[in-house]
């Protein structure tokens, strides 16, 4: 953990240094798109050696859909609570 | 939806090559993943950066209650899959509650969860946060129509800082734009944090 959020913290200091180099951020932007790509092809490489992950892919679709379908469903009804008591009445809610 | 799909692609091509031995064993062998990650993230970093100053004056200028959208986003998730872990007996509930803690950053959350938990919760946490993805485009207007403007912000996830935005953006209006990039921020920074926590102290 502590790999990811000091390589995110270095981004963000580079990323806050050249904010003027408009060239450079949406390079910056281009390159993260390309990378999710190379990032997923990469996962697939790491579960295909692995043979007992392999076998059991097949059944983890339906389970992994329910528990999506389970976080979605709590945040949104969280969401609507918080939404009724804190936000409704808000005047820049148009 | 496009994206998605091509991303599941991607995926699969990368099981067919590994399957089909069409990669160098060295790559196979390596912890080439990680590494691929850390690129990522650093430019993920670079792009919160350049966006700083901007944030920070969006937030001073917002009231304080903007706070309660991520809190909200990660309280809602972690306790629908709370109830959800009811009715499963296969998995132990810090796996369930980790995979869900990707809040639909799938990339992140399925390499690190694969990490530290394996290959096969890695798959489990890919698929989830994809699906949460493509729920957040595609239910985006049923959310927003029946459940409040904020539904559909904490629907996406972390994601409401860049593939739903659009889609929130023209349901719920512009002006929501700026809280649903400040919670999608919040929660994409809080995914590795929570992660950790769940799999490693839980």
């Amino acid at each position: 953990m502590y790999e990811i959020i000091g390589i995110m913290f270095v981004g963000g200091i580079i990323g806050y240094v050249f904010k003027s180099k408009s060239k450079f951020i949406r390079l910056s932007e281009k390159i993260y798109s390309l990378i999710l790509f190379l990032l997923l092809f990469s996962l697939g490489l790491s579960v295909g050696k692995n043979d007992v992950a392999m076998s059991s892919i097949s059944n983890l679709g339906l389970l992994s859909f329910a528990i999506a379908v389970s976080a979605v469903a709590g945040s949104v009804v969280c969401a609507w609570i918080v939404y009724r008591i804190f936000f409704k009445n808000i005047k820049h809610d148009k | 939806m496009k994206n998605s799909i091509i991303a599941i692609l991607f995926f699969a091509a990368g099981i067919a090559c590994a399957k089909l031995q069409l990669v160098p064993k060295i790559v196979l062998d390596s912890d080439f993943t990680l590494y691929v990650l850390y690129v990522q993230i650093l430019f993920v970093g670079i792009c919160m950066g350049a966006e700083l100053n901007r944030s920070i004056a969006l937030i001073k200028s917002l009231n304080v209650r903007i706070l309660l959208v991520p809190f909200t986003t990660v309280i809602g998730t972690l306790l629908g899959v709370l109830l959800f872990s009811i009715f499963i007996n296969s998995m132990p509930l810090s796996d369930l509650l980790a995979t869900g803690s990707g809040f639909g950053y799938y990339s992140l959350s399925s390499i690190y969860i694969a990490e530290i938990r394996g290959e096969t919760l890695g798959i489990i946490a890919l698929l989830t946060n994809i699906a949460r993805e493509i729920i957040g485009l595609a239910f985006t207007p049923l959310f927003a129509k029946h459940f409040g403007k904020l539904a559909p912000i904490a629907a996406a996830g972390a994601t409401s800082m860049d593939t739903c935005l659009p889609v929130i953006t023209a349901n719920v209006g512009k002006n929501y734009a700026i809280i649903s990039v400040f919670s999608g921020t919040v929660v994409t920074i809080l995914v590795p944090f929570l992660i950790t926590f769940i799999l490693r102290v839980m």
